[in-house]
This record gives structure tokens, C-alpha cells and sequence, in this order.
């Protein structure tokens, strides 16, 4: 297969590079926040609706 | 691992998505709101063992630009309170050149920047993304190219206005430093 299925990311074009380098540290920056309160207080709320308790199936391997 | 947690797991990813789409964090965080409570309500669709992340994805895409549609004015003036909003790290990057990057981001058209994020920073295949975006690769790879292209126009243009036109080379040649 010699289709690319993800980005190469611009290769060696250093602009490309830059943008690639950019886009990340954005993102990830992000990424390493705390959840905001608002989102846990949410998560809380849900959390008390009846749901079906192991959509998953299989056994829990890991516990937290 | 069960889908709730799954679920949990990736909030951070989805916010981080949201702020790319949306340039402002207080609404990415509205977003993410949104879109969890509808997976939540409708997480037995969820197939266990499918991916969560791509998921919870195409759900916020949709909440974001069913509100998008209806707010149009605030996405077109997203530029310059974008580069307000958003928090920067300086480091080895200079501060103007990601708030550059930032207000780049944010001028260009959602479709391109969605593909851009989706391949480039949160880590999906072309196909994921374009069973994210509900279109075909081949316009997944076209909507990155051309948020490149368009990118790259916007951040010489803009350091050569500013600076002069060795201003990006030096920034990039900085940045590769070991």
C-alpha cells in the first residue's frame, strides 16, 4: 500500500514543519489542561442517570 | 474498560478539538458540554470496542456547526478575539509567532481546519477522518493540503509584513534547533 493513510506532516519543507510543530503545541497545550470544574459538575450529574452498567461486555481487566 | 469510562478518558482530546474548531475556550467548553450530554443519552449506540474518541468527535463536529450555522457573525469575527482568548507558551517558540499561528488557524474556512486538526494534531487516519467529517478521503486530503497552502500564505505574509522577510526562517530555524 503505498497510499498514505496519515499526514506526513510536510515532510522536509521547514514551513510545513513550523505549522505541523504549531498545530500540536496548540492542541497539546490543551490536552495537558485540569478538566474544568463545569465538566466534572456535569460528569456528576450524569453519572446519577440510571445507565446500563457494562456496555462493554467483556470483563473488566483494569479497574480504574 | 467500560464505554463510560472510555468516555471519561477522553474529554481532554474532545476539548482540545473543541478549541481548535471554535478559537475560544469558553465556548469549546460549552461545546463539550453539549456533545457529552448527547453521547451520554445515547451512549448504547456506542459499539464497545469501536473507537470512542472518533465517536465523541462526530458528535461535537455536529453540535459545533449546527450552532456555527446559526451563529455565523461571531465564527467570521473569530480572528482577533481568538488570539485574545487563547492562552500562549512562549518557550522556544517567540509569543507572536503562535498567536500568528493561532489567528492563521482561525481565518481559515472550518472544513479545512477540522481536516487539519483531525489528521495533523489528534492523531486519526485519513479514513477516520473522513468517516468523522461523513465525506470521502480524497476530500479530507484536499481540505488538508489546501490548510497548508493556505497557512503557509498567511504566515510568510504576515512576518514578512511585520518584520521583514527573514523573519519566519529564523523562527523556523530556531525551532529545529536540537
Amino acid at each position: 500500500m503505498t497510499e498514505p493513510t496519515h499526514d506526513s506532516g510536510g515532510d522536509d519543507d521547514p514551513m510545513q514543519d513550523l505549522i505541523g510543530r504549531q498545530l500540536r503545541l496548540m492542541y497539546d497545550s490543551v490536552l495537558s489542561e485540569p478538566i474544568p470544574e463545569s465538566i466534572i459538575d456535569l460528569l456528576a450529574k450524569l453519572d446519577s442517570i440510571p445507565v446500563p452498567e457494562d456496555t462493554n461486555g467483556e470483563g473488566d481487566a483494569e479497574h480504574q | 474498560m467500560n464505554a463510560r469510562d472510555d468516555l471519561v478518558r477522553q474529554i481532554p482530546n474532545l476539548r482540545a478539538f473543541a478549541v481548535s474548531l471554535s478559537g475560544n475556550s469558553e465556548k469549546a467548553d460549552d461545546l463539550v458540554q453539549e456533545a457529552l450530554m448527547k453521547a451520554w443519552s445515547s451512549i448504547e449506540m456506542f459499539e464497545p470496542g469501536t473507537n470512542m474518541r472518533a465517536w465523541l468527535f462526530t458528535i461535537l463536529r455536529n453540535v459545533y456547526y449546527s450552532e456555527f450555522r446559526r451563529k455565523r457573525r461571531e465564527v467570521e469575527d473569530a480572528d482577533g478575539k481568538m488570539a485574545a482568548n487563547l492562552a500562549t507558551h512562549p518557550e522556544q517558540i517567540g509569543h507572536l509567532d503562535l498567536v500568528d499561528f493561532r489567528a492563521a488557524l482561525a481565518k481559515l474556512a472550518p472544513d479545512q481546519r477540522e481536516a487539519l486538526v483531525l489528521v495533523g494534531a489528534s492523531g486519526f487516519s485519513y479514513e477516520e477522518a473522513a468517516e468523522i467529517c461523513g465525506c470521502a478521503v480524497g476530500t479530507v486530503k484536499s481540505r488538508v493540503n489546501r490548510a497548508r497552502a493556505k497557512l503557509s500564505e498567511l504566515l510568510a505574509l504576515q512576518s514578512s509584513n511585520e518584520y521583514g522577510p527573514d523573519h519566519y526562517n529564523r523562527a523556523v530555524v530556531d525551532t529545529r534547533k536540537p
